[in-house]
């Protein structure tokens, strides 16, 4: 089923196409909710409530990106939503202090789920900012205004959250 | 193998995938859409009853009762009325008898209730749905109407305890104008409109409104304190009026309420509790007319200036139901706020005055409808507790023993705390 099927099919209320639609991205799109939410159990609230923003405005879809795309910004938006009702993200941008906790094991055989933990152990904002420049392809811009700070505020804190997780991998000697 | 570690780690969380566990599925989310359609068919319920609700209570109405008995003032002395039609001749027939040129007078309660009635003939046997239900609430709440007492004449008369409160140091300077009044009664009060809202208040504000979840544990719960003051000065006599009352509002309210979010925006909504305090402090000033008769059976009018103090005290208790925002300007937080009040009044002792009028309050319980909005910055103390200062704007209002309602404009600077609970 093409993009443009399950568009349509979603638009008419077609079970089917919803179905497939969940069935399609509902995997990719739990993994980015739970790079910005504390547990699984958020990313999964937060996932569903994608999802039924995603049906409601199918029809808001203009093809102008693929649609992977534009679902994955719709759970960037909830995502973030949820951390900023759970949380003062703001504050979380701050210059504090903060040691990763040791990963034992060898760059080039990290597993995805020690660099989510990795990840994991971030401050808030170092996290958020480096999983929406890195990951996702966000601008500063872009990300200036999701989170509402100024873009030099974002570049501080990708560059900060870079320069600690190359501490940690020079730490390891997973550089050489 | 990447060899830009950051990189690889990029692209390892860009490729990753969790598969949902039993509890998210598509039939969930389904279920969702559906409480999602139902949400929003409780809020739209919802706010169209508030809407009938605040659209009744704003309402203005006339007395039955009070317009009755200013109909009777009026026609009872018709035979002395000669030179204007539109004077109440029983007070000027009272007021001849004493002295000529100026004179020191206490005035009674009744010879000034003609000046609080709502004099409009069209009006005086009308009355609205709201005046109807109003008189059911008075009704039901027992005391409401049990302190006005008709005189021998049929008129009505309130409670002259409570005018005796703030009636003292009345004087009555006499002064001669041959020019008459030309409108003798006041105009009906313009109070009770409804709360406004200009665009600019809103624009910015985010109305959108999640699901209505019953799962109010699963939210995150704030409890907010609160205390405010205003106030609401009238500086000067107005003078085109024969009735003008000068003097301060104050009012003071303490607030405790329960907010959450019923989704994943920053808007919050909660109920609570408030205890309000009202006072005025005023003087009030009124030109009549005086006809004296004379040796030759002609009329001399005399013009006559009366001043008076009023004060009046009204405490309240209510339940506000509010609305929250946030926002960011800048680098500052703000918050914004909203919030509707029906309560009754516990304490109602003095004279109530606005502008143009006064009126006595009966002592007993009565309907009050308040209403706030706020804009102000919140500053983060720690974790778990926000500051916000909050200069506001206020309506507080109450329903009269003549089911009128009185209610006054304040200006005010509040402080909030906001603790979150979970």
């Amino acid at each position: 089923m093409t993009d443009k099927e399950l568009v349509e099919g979603c638009i008419r209320e077609d079970r089917i196409a919803q179905k497939y639609l969940w069935d399609q991205y509902s995997s990719k799109l739990l993994a980015l909710c739970m790079r910005y939410t504390q547990n699984q159990e958020e990313a999964e609230d937060a996932l569903m409530e994608a999802y039924v923003k995603i049906y409601d405005n199918m029809k808001k879809f203009r093809f102008q990106s693929a649609l992977e795309t534009w679902m994955r910004r719709i759970c960037v938006n909830v995502s973030i939503n949820k951390l900023r009702a759970r949380k003062n993200i703001f504050n979380e941008l701050s210059e504090s202090e903060f040691e990763l906790g040791y990963l034992d094991s060898q760059y080039n055989q990290l597993q995805v789920n020690q660099i989510m933990e990795l990840v994991h152990q971030l401050p808030t904002g170092y996290k958020t900012v480096f999983n929406l420049f890195a990951v996702e392809g966000y601008s500063h811009k872009e990300i200036s205004k999701l989170l509402e700070i100024d873009e030099g505020t974002s570049r501080s804190q990708l560059a900060k959250a870079r320069k600690v997780l190359q501490e940690w991998v020079t730490k390891l000697g997973l550089d050489k | 193998m990447n060899n830009d570690p950051l990189e690889h780690i990029a692209q390892t969380l860009k490729t990753h995938e969790v598969s949902p566990s039993e509890s998210a599925s598509f039939d969930e989310v389904m279920r969702r859409r559906e409480k999602r359609k139902k949400g929003i068919i409780w809020w739209f319920t919802s706010a169209a009853l508030l809407l009938m609700v605040g659209g009744i209570y704003f309402s203005p109405w006339s007395s039955e009762e009070f317009n009755t008995t200013a109909d009777q003032k009026n026609t009872s002395n018709s035979g002395t009325s000669v030179q204007s039609e539109a004077y109440n001749s029983s007070i000027l027939d009272k007021k001849s008898t004493d002295a000529e040129e100026e004179i020191i007078t206490n005035s009674t309660p009744e010879s000034q209730e003609p000046y609080l009635a709502d004099n409009d003939p069209k009006k005086s046997n009308k009355k609205t749905l709201g005046a109807k239900l109003f008189n059911i609430f008075n009704k039901l709440r027992g005391k409401g109407g049990a302190d006005i007492t008709p005189t021998n004449n049929g008129i009505t008369r309130q409670d002259s305890e409570s005018s005796k409160f703030s009636r003292g140091l009345m004087t009555t300077v006499l002064v001669e104008e041959p020019a008459l009044y030309g409108k003798r009664y006041l105009e009906p009060t313009k109070l009770g409109e409804p709360l406004e809202m200009r665009p600019s208040d809103y624009l910015d504000w985010d109305f959108s409104m999640g699901p209505f979840e019953p799962h109010l544990r699963k939210k995150p719960w704030y409890v907010e304190l609160s205390a405010i003051t205003g106030s609401n000065n009238q500086v000067q006599f107005n003078e085109e009026e024969p009735l003008s009352v000068l003097g301060t509002n104050y009012m003071a309210q303490y607030q405790a309420s329960f907010l959450t979010s019923f989704n994943s925006s920053s808007a919050m909504w909660g109920i609570g509790l408030h205890y309000t305090q009202w006072v005025g402090n005023g003087e009030w000033r009124e030109h009549t007319k005086e006809r004296i008769l004379q040796p030759d059976g002609t009329y001399k009018i005399i013009n006559s200036t009366t001043t008076g103090r009023v004060n009046y005290s009204i405490d309240k208790v209510s339940i506000p139901l509010s609305y929250r925002g946030f926002a960011r300007v800048s680098k500052f937080n703000l918050r914004y706020g909203v919030q509707l009040a029906p309560g009754f009044t516990s304490v109602t002792e003095g004279t109530y005055f606005d502008a143009t009028s006064y009126t006595a309050l009966q002592n007993s319980r009565m309907w009050s409808m308040d209403g706030k909005a706020s804009v102000g910055p919140m500053i983060q103390v720690n974790k778990g507790l926000n500051v916000v200062i909050e200069p506001s704007v206020m309506y507080q209002s109450f329903v009269d023993q003549n089911s009128k309602i009185q209610g006054n404009w304040f200006g005010g600077l509040g402080v909030s705390m906001l603790y979150r609970l979970r």
